[in-house]
């Protein structure tokens, strides 16, 4: 019996050996490994998730990560995917730091049965952190209604997801445009669309709910801002519409037919009203404010007639206005930053760098909804001196990308981009260095490489936090209904 | 004294047979559309994303057992079965509390199929199964407990001996059955109505168009808005529209597709009038709105659509996604293998979205169906469908416009039109005298306006509507 049971015992030890050791490849490519995500040659901060990968149609898969000549890990993976331990990741990405990783990729497939080796492809560690969670909602692409959706978190160090809240108890309900000030994770705001709904504000300790439309009847806020000081938010009052095409590859077009500015005072409970922004010929949409809060940022635009209605001609211009935080009043002057009737297209989503040096913002050729356009794209503006800055090396030809933040040092940008099938929005980071330029951006990493094909829902206004956020669970409460 | 070879197990198990076979038989022959059916409207998989979900809403385990067994309706037979076991498996769990608990449960056993009433009441809308398994999780639940406790004390409980009448017992298991059996089988809430819609959704989907014809009656379609759309599909698709569109009740374009209702019927009918109009995005908007109504926000039916309609559009990465994700799921196998060559064969090939520089909204049938035919001149079913809804809604000015723009490619000279546009032409000429100018309107069709319009002009209006019912002259008096 006992001596069966060595026989065993060591057969099972053959085969686990047989499965898991590390071999030579028989063959060399001449060439990188076609990886997704692809990683090669990216910028990566020194505390993010491991960035996994696969390589299609491959069985097995090896992969040796290598610092200066030195191994400082080893991964083995099957389907093709490579799955790297969290602690051993963060323990390498420590020691290269500043530095590169070159990553050796060996494949065995039924192409390569005796297994192929490829070239190394680097990937670049920064010597600097980014925040370490992201916010963004989850949600259908595309949709006249909707059933499961919500707001959730993303630790980036880790493949960690959270709820912040969702709509799971009340469906009827649509959550949207979640905000925080200052990369807080200790206040956040966002819209509860529905019957009990209204904006939900959880600011220092305090969890309240805004019912704007009893405030103005029939006007509801939108596109938020929250000033870096933290009593007011600038809002947009958006009347939205959207159309399906039946015909084409655009098939979704979201309008405004009317769009002003607000200004929320959270101290007085008080919406602050500037006529110049509340007119029906103008509309002013995605409202930014600078770093210290002396100026807004807006999009606009002036339309030939009324009532509005959906057009080509719809461009909306980049706008600049000063804030007197202290008399919550704007001042005089406003500034075109950016005149459509000039260079043509429309912006939306300014967004000012933590430095106040650059501004984002998102171009395509027409309208307020650049994430259904396919020519949507990010671009840069120096603001010192009014320059573009070419980061048309975020930008994928052809498809939308769209919705973007600064980390808090202003050295990572995370965006929403349709670069993958053209219909669900992923999360895309780059690096962006002192001079503005950007580095090539790289896919949110997952667990599971697969996951970003196998989601079915569009990742959603990413923004950066410093922490992962608490919010009460009578926040759902604040919108709940019976259905 | 010789033992009966009913003892109380053999009883319960002989009266759970019987009631296994007797549900299965009701829901295999009355409700095997809705059986499928309710497979197309539900979803399950291996992937993360839909075991998390499942466990952060109130449906949780029991309605992710539920997704899980509903794969397996697209075979009624074995649909059947699941939900006759489902009915079941509680009866059986109380029977057996019932055998442990008292020395001659014989004399109670009938108490057992007591759960079934309250588990058939409601099982029919149970659509995710939710109230159905978690009886069953209960029950199970309370079984074992019992089991286990019995094991070390065994109660000595006794029903009294006048309880023990074998016709008394008999007669209220037969009683509690027959209710039970009463629940599922009575046409409460429209339940026949829903398989009737299920029964039209399965044909129309397997382009059964004779049989949804031969299955809805004109007199149905007149009354019935679903029933409606499904024959107009079905004589569209035939060829037929142009003859008996408004026997069937044709009364405007809304009667085509639905434009304001979000029940998942009307929309995979929406999605299936849209697909068979090659109007792939019509198609994939519907597909996706019926994917929502289900209680994850995705359906099997809403995803094998968008994945044949994303093949068919040489998508190739969303085409793969989604087969992808139905792979991981336990009765795709087959449908993935189809698909795989089909997948391999769009591989580098540039998906083909029609008309790129073209909008127009599906959420106006007319606006989207005349940039159809503008766009396809010579196709006879997008020009029947305008054309009809035009003479539907009365339109006889818009009808003779776009008929003369159609005619040049569908109809030259000498050819025969159509019987209903002989006749809405012939109408609009006692208007319009040119609107009849160069085209062939056949004898016989003049021959019964002159009819029609002698019996009108003679104030024999009832006797005219009769004689020529089933004609547009008819539909537009």
């Amino acid at each position: 019996m006992k001596r069966y049971s060595i026989f065993l015992i060591a057969c099972m030890a053959i085969c686990l050996t047989a499965c898991t050791s590390w071999k030579s490849a028989r063959s060399a490519a001449e060439c990188r490994p076609v990886i997704f995500p692809d990683y090669a040659e990216v910028t990566v901060p020194v505390n993010i998730a491991p960035l996994n990968f696969m390589v299609e149609d491959a069985d097995r898969i090896q992969a040796s990560f290598r610092h200066e000549g030195n191994e400082l890990l080893k991964v083995r993976g099957r389907e093709g995917v490579v799955q790297i331990p969290l602690k051993k990741w963060h323990e390498m990405l420590k020691q290269a730091a500043g530095g590169n990783i070159d990553v050796y990729v060996s494949v065995w497939s039924d192409e390569y049965p005796q297994g192929m080796t490829y070239l190394p492809f680097p990937i670049h560690v920064e010597d600097r952190e980014i925040d370490p969670w992201v916010a963004y909602r989850l949600i259908e692409p595309g949709y006249v209604s909707w059933r499961q959706l919500g707001l959730y978190q993303r630790d980036l160090t880790s493949f960690r997801e959270s709820a912040i809240v969702t709509n799971h108890e009340t469906t009827t309900t649509c959550l949207n445009c979640h905000h925080f000030p200052s990369y807080s994770s200790g206040s956040m705001m966002f819209h509860a669309r529905g019957a009990n709904g209204g904006t939900i504000l959880y600011h220092n300790g305090r969890l309240s709910k805004i019912k704007f439309n009893e405030i103005w009847p029939n006007r509801n806020t939108t596109y938020p801002a929250w000033h870096p000081e933290g009593r007011y938010i600038a809002f947009s009052s958006n009347t939205t519409h959207q159309v399906f095409f039946g015909e084409g590859r655009q098939q979704v077009e979201v309008f405004d037919t009317a769009s002003d500015l607000v200004v929320y005072d959270t101290e007085r409970g008080e919406v602050l009203v500037d006529p110049r922004f509340f007119t029906e010929e103008s509309l002013e949409t995605f409202p930014a404010w600078s770093p210290d809060g002396k100026y807004l940022y807006f999009a606009s635009y002036t339309a030939g007639s009324l009532p509005v209605e959906f057009s080509l001609d719809m461009h909306y211009d980049l706008l600049r206005v000063a804030f007197d935080p202290h008399t919550g009043s704007f001042g005089e002057q406003v500034d075109t930053l950016y005149n459509t009737r000039v260079s043509g297209g429309s912006v939306s989503y300014p967004r000012v760098s933590p430095d106040g040096r650059y501004l984002l913002y998102t171009w395509s050729d027409y309208g307020t909804f650049p994430i259904w356009h396919q020519d949507a794209d990010l671009r840069m503006m120096d603001l010192q001196t009014m320059e573009d800055v070419d980061v048309s090396r975020l930008n994928a030809s052809g498809q939308a990308d769209s919705y973007h933040s600064w980390s808090s040092d202003g050295r990572w940008v995370i965006f929403g981009s349709r670069r993958l099938d053209g219909r669900y929005t992923r999360l895309f980071i780059a690096y962006i260095d002192e001079t503005g330029k950007p580095d090539k951006p790289f896919l949110l990493p997952q667990e599971d490489p697969r996951q970003h094909a196998w989601r079915l829902k569009s990742f959603n206004v990413p923004e950066f936090i410093d922490g992962e956020v608490k919010l009460p669970k009578e926040a759902e409460e604040l919108f709940r209904t019976e259905e | 004294m010789k033992k009966s070879f009913f003892t109380p197990v053999r009883s319960l198990l002989f009266i759970a047979a019987l009631l296994f076979v007797v549900f299965w038989s009701v829901w295999f022959f009355c409700y095997r559309h809705y059986l499928i059916w309710l497979e197309g409207y539900s979803f399950f998989s291996t992937l993360p994303d839909f075991a998390s979900q499942y466990f952060s809403i109130k449906e949780g385990l029991p309605g992710y057992i539920g997704a899980f067994l509903h794969q397996f309706y697209h075979l009624p037979l074995l649909g059947a079965a699941i939900q006759s076991l489902l009915t079941v498996i509680p009866a059986f769990c109380l029977g057996i509390i019932l055998i442990r608990l008292f020395k001659n449960p014989e004399a109670i056993l009938w108490v057992s199929v007591i759960p079934l009433a309250f588990i058939t009441y409601r099982q029919f809308w149970d659509f995710h199964l939710y109230y159905t398994v978690t009886a069953d999780i209960a029950s199970l639940i309370l079984m074992v407990l019992t089991l286990a406790v019995t094991a070390f004390v065994k109660p000595e409980w006794k029903v009294p001996e006048r309880m023990g009448n074998i016709y008394l017992n008999m007669t209220l298991t037969v009683v509690a059955a027959s209710v039970s059996v009463w629940f599922i089988a009575r046409d409460e809430n429209g339940k026949r109505t829903h398989e009737e819609y299920t029964r039209l959704e399965y044909l129309g989907e397997n382009r059964r168009w004779d049989d949804i014809l031969d299955t809805v009656s004109p007199k149905d379609a007149r009354t019935d808005e679903l029933k409606r759309a499904y024959a107009l599909l079905a004589l569209s698709e035939s060829g037929l529209l142009t003859e008996h569109a408004f026997r069937y009740g044709l009364q405007g374009e809304s009667d085509f597709v639905f434009t304001d209702k979000i029940s998942p019927l009307c929309l995979n009918y929406n999605a299936l009038f849209y697909q068979c109009n090659d109007m792939y995005n019509a198609v994939i908007h519907q597909a996706y709105q019926q994917g929502v109504q289900s209680v994850t926000g995705v359906s099997f039916s809403s995803l094998r659509r968008l994945a044949d309609t994303y093949i068919e559009l040489k998508d190739y990465d969303l085409a793969r996604k989604y087969v992808d994700i139905l792979s991981h799921s336990s009765c795709h196998k087959a449908w993935v293998k189809e698909r795989l060559p089909q997948l391999e064969a769009i591989r580098n090939v540039k998906p083909e979205y029609a008309y790129d520089e073209y909008k127009a909204t599906i959420s106006n049938f007319t606006h989207v169906i005349s940039s159809m035919v503008d766009r396809n001149r010579d196709n006879r079913k997008y020009a029947d469908l305008l054309l009809c809804s035009l003479l539907a809604d009365q339109e006889g000015g818009k009808f003779k416009d776009i008929f003369r723009y159609v005619a040049e490619v569908q109809y030259p000279a000498g050819t025969p039109i159509p019987r209903l546009y002989e006749e809405a032409l012939l109408m609009i000429s006692t208007i319009d005298p040119q609107s009849v100018a160069g085209i062939r309107i056949s004898a016989d069709t003049r021959k019964r306006f002159a009819d029609f319009a002698g019996l009108m002009n003679s104030g024999k209006g009832t006797q005219a509507l009769r004689k020529h019912a089933d004609t547009y002259w008819a539909y537009s008096y």
